[in-house]
């Protein structure tokens, strides 16, 4: 040791103009923060994990959920009621009924008139592969087909009405056959309708419930290395840091693991789309997932990060309060 | 600059609670140098650890530029403490931080420029005689360099009191020597400073105020003493 030297000691110093005080103070709680994660490899590892866990479900919630709302929306666009003409069934006495039908209700969204003929090229073209439906088509060598009426319907009670008025006995020497297997398929859908908001409800009371154990879990890893840091904290306060200045950086320490996870999550999530985005099409009757996902990634994203860093951030609170009061 | 009026400190303990400190009252003026001797358990470190507002007196009240430290709020004593540099029996360095970042850690608090920063730390760490375990982690020190460590953390933001808890406990009889003379400099350029040691040569040979704790009371505090027990 040499005690030449030692008018440094009292030397002029600058302290940080108090409007840039606030500034460098976050700069140095980021910096120690980012020193923190990245130096303690292992807790690192740890708590990124769990958050991971926490953004796969988040992520897991949004893509069920879209993909439910848009199956429900795809299904309910499918034939309601199927009306079979009989073969010598006059086109001007079917386009009547279909008038006749739409002044029913203004429920009944759309009916759609689909001829002998196109109901030929459409199952002809539905079956271009299918060797058994085109030989027995070849070999019935007339078209076997019906004209048809399809109707679309915001609710299923009118079906009733469109029933009741088919009924009637000038109808119903026209009318083959109705298909009401399309009933099922509203059935159906309904279902999957309540299914999602059902799934809403439940995915968020599901996340509340995976928030708190993240926040139980992560404020015991962060504890657990609290109680070889008490020391540290304890040493801080001593020489004079505020709560602020001591917590700040544990704080960041956090939204560095959140970052990291959903960062992880999100980036092998894509992966995976990219790669089984196919497959997962032909599933979900041509729901482009990874085009659902680019397109509301920021919003995925902050939702993500968002619930990671507030979790963090209560986790530090809740590990710390005891460790600041010295 | 600094008083101790009344206090008494017990600490809860079984089977019967243990007396740290008893009736003790005592002042000290700005610039002043103050030896603190004792034997171990008389109650020096429970005294300093009063003074930085780690333990709250049973009894009593300590003050500090007549503000009584443990009636402050968090922040207060917050405030107080930059203005106090200590350095501890056990050291308290920031284990995580490198000796460069254990000594700029201090200054970051009270808002030092980066500039001022590097500068300081790397003439203190000089005076130290640590510049080359600038990147060292505290463990990987030696116990004489931890302790220059923690001298050179309680001296670099130039406080208004230093308190030295067995400061000279790990070092050699040179650098033992070195410590002291540091800190008659700093209680030169105006500090006060109050070191309690139970070494007798390093006490008789400063020829300054000693006061003498035995079993938690004072039993003698003079002007030029002299290592009485």
């Amino acid at each position: 040791m040499k005690l030449k030297g030692t008018e440094c000691l009292a030397t002029a110093r600058h302290s940080v103009p108090f409007k840039n005080l606030m500034f460098i103070k976050i700069k140095r709680i980021l910096k120690f923060g980012w020193q923190s994660f990245s130096r303690n490899k292992g807790l690192s590892f740890q708590v990124v994990f769990i958050m991971a866990v926490a953004s796969f479900f988040i992520l897991g919630f949004f893509m069920i959920w879209q993909s439910g709302v848009f199956l429900a929306d795809t299904l309910g666009k499918k034939v309601d009621i199927s009306i079979y003409f009989k073969r010598d069934a006059g086109e001007q006495d079917i386009l009547r009924i279909k008038d006749d039908i739409l002044l029913l209700s203004d429920n009944i969204k759309n009916i759609e008139y689909v001829s002998k003929e196109n109901a030929l090229a459409l199952f002809t073209a539905e079956h271009q592969d299918d060797e058994f439906y085109l030989t027995a088509l070849q070999e019935v060598q007339e078209n076997p087909l019906l004209p048809a009426l399809n109707v679309y319907s915001n609710d299923p009670a009118y079906y009733e009405k469109i029933t009741e008025f088919l009924a009637s006995p000038e109808n119903q020497s026209k009318v083959e056959r109705i298909s009401y297997n399309q009933l099922k398929n509203r059935q159906a859908i309904s279902r999957l309708r309540e299914m999602i908001n059902g799934f809403k409800i439940f995915g968020i009371i599901f996340l509340g419930l995976l928030g708190l154990l993240v926040i139980i879990i992560t404020a015991n890893i962060i504890r657990l290395t609290f109680i070889v840091l008490k020391e540290e904290v304890s040493a801080m306060k001593l020489v004079g840091a505020d709560n602020w200045f001591v917590r700040g950086p544990f704080i960041a320490q956090t939204a560095f693991y959140g970052l990291f996870a959903v960062i992880v999550i999100d980036g092998l999530a894509m992966l995976a789309l990219y790669f089984l985005n196919s497959k997962i099409k032909a599933w979900l009757l041509s729901f482009d997932l990874l085009r659902y996902f680019l397109s509301n990634f920021l919003l995925i994203f902050g939702v993500q990060l968002g619930f990671v860093v507030i979790l963090g951030f209560l986790a530090t609170l809740l590990a710390m309060r005891k460790h600041l009061r010295t | 600059m600094l008083k101790f009026q009344a206090v008494t400190k017990i600490y809860s303990s079984k089977p019967e609670p243990i007396i740290a400190l008893q009736n003790v009252s005592f002042a000290v003026s700005p610039g002043e140098f103050i030896c603190l001797v004792g034997k171990s358990g008389a109650g020096k470190t429970t005294l300093i650890k009063l003074l930085t507002g780690y333990e709250k007196p049973t009894e009593g009240g300590v003050f500090f530029k007549n503000t009584n430290i443990h009636e402050l709020p968090s922040s207060g004593l917050q405030k107080i403490r930059r203005k106090i540099g200590v350095v501890h029996q056990d050291y308290k360095l920031l284990q995580s931080k490198t000796v460069f970042e254990n000594l700029s850690y201090i200054m970051q608090v009270i808002g030092i420029s980066d500039t001022d920063i590097k500068r300081d730390v790397a003439q203190v760490l000089d005076i130290v005689g640590l510049e080359s375990r600038t990147c060292s982690f505290p463990n990987e020190l030696s116990g004489g360099e931890k302790q220059r460590l923690a001298v050179a953390r309680a001296l670099i933001h130039r406080p208004d009191m230093v308190v030295a808890d067995e400061p000279t406990g790990n070092l050699d009889l040179y650098n033992a020597y070195e410590v002291i003379s540091l800190f008659k400099k700093i209680s030169e350029l105006g500090a006060t400073v109050i070191l309690a040691t139970h070494n007798r040569e390093i006490v008789d040979s400063l020829k300054k105020r000693v006061i003498t704790l035995d079993q938690g009371r004072i039993i003698s505090d003079e002007k030029d003493g002299r290592f009485i027990l």
